[in-house]
């Protein structure tokens, strides 16, 4: 051990000479000098080098801010221009207090960032949140890096450097501004209970690993897709959903395969439910598209295509749905299949978490017995409790014996 | 062909040996192995290189889907792995370097700092070893075709010739573990 604490002592010791002269001046010595000799006499090496450090430190704190900050600027200025200006979105940011326009929030050292749009025909709302690194700690963030290298599964989830934009349909149609708005809206939005989503193949293990929606899915590849996707649906037929009502929709693909994760249709929760309650709490339709952040102005361009091709499925299947179109995509024939496995797998969890209170109404009824007898010990009322459990048993024994006779 | 497994432990054997008779404390020594011994790691590090070089340039984006065997020290199940020829390939020869950095951490460790030398002179050959036998090396630098023992996903070889317990690839299991909604778990 001390071996392994050699350096340290060497270094401690190393500090602690800076300042010989000072420590072996007697003390009768010191009390004569002012105050001035007393500093200037004293080695203040020690005391420097950790201002200095901490001035790094905080200097490396500032600018990891700044990096981030600048980041996202481009980011949301950019997106909140494209929902105001090109999608007609009626409010886009948030507001002060004071009325002043915010463009996003950040939280946690500027390592996550959110902006949000409402107001629109088919769509209740967007929500772009990025997760940044932590670049204000770059100590933090290098253990991280090392530490996710070496030992994969003792990272956080939250680690890598994405956005993730949630796309809520409303299933209200208005064709121009002074059309009414349809009035049916929980019928339009019982046609989104389906998952169907397009997957890019670098991420195919990771998406499925975090989003439980897409861990019931069928993972197929497709000639018309480009060759960086593949699709992840419910069922094969749904495959062609986001093609059929968004124009382009593969050149888009293609145009955006350098920082597209994945484009998914659903209204199963991402985070697995464990009961029934949470099951049916966290069903929600919306469309989740996740990138990496964008850097250029190609993949900027990219990344509001991407939106807008979902915005466009919304528009084109809302409008389908409220003007009855008679080739409409989903079909109830697809609804109720979709629905039949929802109930299989609703099902299979109302099991397990029968089974789980089962389990741990017995191991609460071990428990009882265990204190039971203690408390029995105690007393000096065993021995009676066993004779009482075996003569139970006996009886059990001799009634089975009757039985079979 | 013997199993890499007991050509190593017989390359383990014979280096002993060897190191008996070489006098570990001798400076002139010390300098030949440390030699010999960056030399053989520069040299597989190299080897892996290459071959992942190879794989980026041929960017196999082919689906391979398997059900991973579960962790039982972890507690964990079987999972279903989807992923690319291009990406299995690359965590391969990744983990391979890895390996080879753990290797040169450790060995810097007991030599530099505890002073052994003997371990040095042991791990002068295997590396290169492994990674001529290393089954993406083969594929992608001999040009082997990826059947039998060198199709994906890869089984970890038995050292007595038993039938080697790897990932499953056939479609019921497959099917099995695509739908069984394990994502999204929360991690502690």
């Amino acid at each position: 051990m001390s071996g392994l604490l050699a350096p340290v002592l060497k270094l401690s010791e190393l500090v602690n000479s800076f300042n010989d002269e000072y420590v072996s001046t007697p003390y009768e010595e010191l009390k004569q000098m002012t105050i001035l000799q007393r500093l200037s006499r004293y080695n203040w090496t020690f005391e420097i080098g950790g201002i200095l450090v901490i001035a790094i430190v905080f200097a490396l704190y500032k600018l990891g801010l700044y990096y981030n900050t600048r980041m996202t600027d481009g980011l949301f200025t950019q997106l909140n221009d494209y929902f105001k200006n090109d999608q007609q979105f009626a409010r886009v940011g948030f507001a002060n207090k004071d009325g002043s326009k915010l463009q996003y929030l950040d939280e946690q050292q500027k390592t996550w960032f959110t902006t949000f749009a409402t107001g629109r025909s088919a769509v209740e709302s967007i929500c772009v949140r990025a997760h940044l690194y932590g670049r204000s700690n770059p100590a933090a963030m290098l253990m991280e890096r090392l530490l996710g290298t070496f030992f994969p599964s003792m990272t956080v989830k939250d680690l890598d450097e994405y956005c993730e934009i949630v796309v809520k349909p409303n299933g209200i149609y208005v064709a121009n501004e002074t059309a009414k708005p349809n009035a049916n809206v929980s019928d339009i939005l019982n046609n989104f209970k389906f998952v169907t989503s397009v997957v890019h193949k670098s991420s195919m293990n990771e998406v499925r690993r975090d989003n439980y929606y897409l861990s019931l899915t069928r993972t197929t590849e497709s000639a018309k897709l480009p060759v960086e996707y593949v699709y992840m649906s419910e069922m094969n037929q749904l495959n062609e959903f986001i093609s059929h009502y968004a124009p382009n929709f593969f050149q888009v693909l293609r145009e955006a395969s350098s920082i597209l994760h994945c484009i998914s249709f659903t209204d199963l929760p991402t985070e697995k439910p464990l009961t029934e309650k949470k099951w049916n709490a966290n069903l929600l339709p919306r469309a989740v598209i996740r990138t990496s952040i964008p850097s250029n102005k190609a993949q900027f361009k990219a990344l509001k295509d991407v939106i807008g091709s979902v915005i466009a499925v919304y528009d084109n299947f809302t409008k389908d749905l409220v003007q009855k179109n008679p080739h409409v995509f989903i079909t109830n024939d697809l609804l109720k299949k979709t629905s039949q496995l929802r109930s299989q797998e609703l099902a299979k969890i109302v099991k397990t978490m029968k089974q789980v209170e089962r389990e741990m109404a017995l191991e609460k009824k071990h428990e009882a017995e265990k204190e039971q007898r203690r408390l029995l010990k105690q007393s000096g009322d065993a021995e009676k409790f066993d004779q009482k459990k075996r003569d139970r048993r006996e009886r059990r024994a001799k009634n089975k014996q009757k039985v079979r006779m | 062909m013997l199993n890499p497994q007991i050509t190593n432990l017989l390359i383990m054997l014979v280096m002993m040996q060897l190191a008996r008779r070489v006098d570990m404390e001798d400076e002139t020594n010390i300098m030949y192995i440390r030699t010999a011994y960056v030399a053989s790691m520069a040299l597989s590090w190299t080897i892996y290189q290459l071959a992942r070089r190879a794989i980026v340039a041929k960017n196999d984006l082919t689906t391979l889907k398997y059900v991973k065997p579960g962790n039982a020290m972890k507690g964990e199940g079987e999972s279903l792995e989807v992923t690319t020829v291009r990406d299995y390939d690359l965590q391969e020869i990744d983990t391979a370097i890895k390996g080879i950095y753990t290797g040169v951490a450790m060995m810097g460790f007991m030599h530099l700092y505890l002073k052994y030398t003997n371990p040095l002179f042991m791990q002068m050959i295997s590396p290169i070893k492994s990674a001529l036998e290393h089954n993406e090396v083969k594929i992608h630098l001999f040009g082997a075709k990826p059947i039998g023992d060198l199709k994906r996903p890869f089984s970890a070889p038995s050292m007595f010739g038993a039938k080697p317990e790897g990932p499953k690839t056939d479609k019921k299991s497959v099917e099995a573990a695509e739908r069984a909604g394990q994502g999204g778990v929360k991690r502690e």
